[in-house]
């Protein structure tokens, strides 16, 4: 399903402020608010899956996110991002990794919310394993008052460093 | 006037992995009781280590009358020096993957899930641009 971000702006100031670059959607709004209507996400579309249109929209935009889901947890990559995970175990350095958890796929104006996730066909995630490094020492330290109790725990997290080496999405 | 150093950007994984370790430098002793878990791993299990990681340059040193230690230097200058006194060749193996797969950065806490110097796709959220709030 297609998500547009248009509906934010539509209503609102329409003088360009310097810190946020010109949107090329404001055309889109002003031109065929019909389409934007059906794309528009508030309500529950009837059209769940994404039509080739409504990709070649994501397709023109020039940067793209991604919510991938790694070991049951959202990480929010773009490319050349660095993933820090808890260490896997079957994984060596330089492995590249496919991913294809992904709950939304997204630019600066559209976005594909996956359900639950987005399908591979549009999109080629790739990471590769860049170290393995073991984290600083993290104290927890538990005390009850007037009790007599008082706990020092110390951990030393094993990660595992993934770098984003291609986020795309396809035809 | 010198021109000032113009510094690459690196991201290490996103054409090609570099490994980020270099050379693994193995120091024990001959004679004293602590190194004697390091020399059996080194007869044992160096050279398999060495042959499957042929990146890495694998140097071995008698240091008399210390303690064995294994100093890993990586690509950005900076060593880890780890000792093995009195371990078995199997936590060594332990401590020699650490250092492999490590880079010579220094251990630190990692706060954030994702560490990126990209900006933003979507941009900062303004007040000015954005719908305004309704109940």
């Amino acid at each position: 399903m297609l998500r547009s971000f248009t509906s934010r702006m539509v209503g609102a100031a329409q003088r360009t402020n310097s810190a946020v670059t010109a949107s090329a959607v404001r055309l889109f709004s002003a031109t065929s608010t019909a389409t934007q209507a059906t794309t528009s996400s508030t309500e529950s579309s009837s059209t769940p899956s994404t039509t080739p249109s409504e990709l070649s929209l994501l397709r023109n935009q020039l940067r793209y996110y991604a919510v991938a889901e790694i070991k049951s947890r959202p990480y929010l990559i773009t490319k050349n991002d660095i993933i820090v995970l808890d260490r896997l175990k079957d994984v060596k350095l330089g492995d590249v990794i496919e991913l294809n958890q992904i709950k939304e796929l997204g630019s600066k104006d559209y976005a594909i919310q996956g359900a639950p996730y987005v399908s591979s066909e549009y999109y080629s995630i790739k990471a590769t394993v860049i170290e393995q490094p073991k984290g600083k020492i993290v104290e927890t330290f538990k005390k009850k008052r007037r009790k007599h109790f008082q706990r020092r725990y110390h951990i030393k997290p094993l990660h595992t460093l993934l770098r984003v080496s291609e986020l795309e999405v396809k035809a | 006037m010198v021109a000032p150093m113009v510094h690459p950007v690196l991201k290490n994984g996103v054409g090609a992995f570099i490994p980020q370790c270099r050379r693994l430098v193995f120091h024990y002793c001959e004679r004293s009781g602590s190194s004697r878990g390091m020399i059996e791993y080194l007869k044992k299990d160096l050279i398999q280590f060495a042959k499957e990681h042929p990146h890495v340059e694998v140097i071995v040193t008698p240091r008399p009358s210390k303690h064995p230690v294994i100093r890993g230097l990586y690509l950005n200058g900076k060593d880890k020096v780890v000792c093995v006194r009195n371990m078995e060749p199997t936590d060594i193996a332990g401590k020699v993957a650490l250092l492999k797969e490590s880079s010579g950065n220094r251990m630190k806490v990692f706060k954030k899930p994702v560490i990126s110097t990209t900006e933003s796709v979507r941009g900062i959220w303004s007040p000015f641009h954005a719908a305004p709030h309704k109940i």
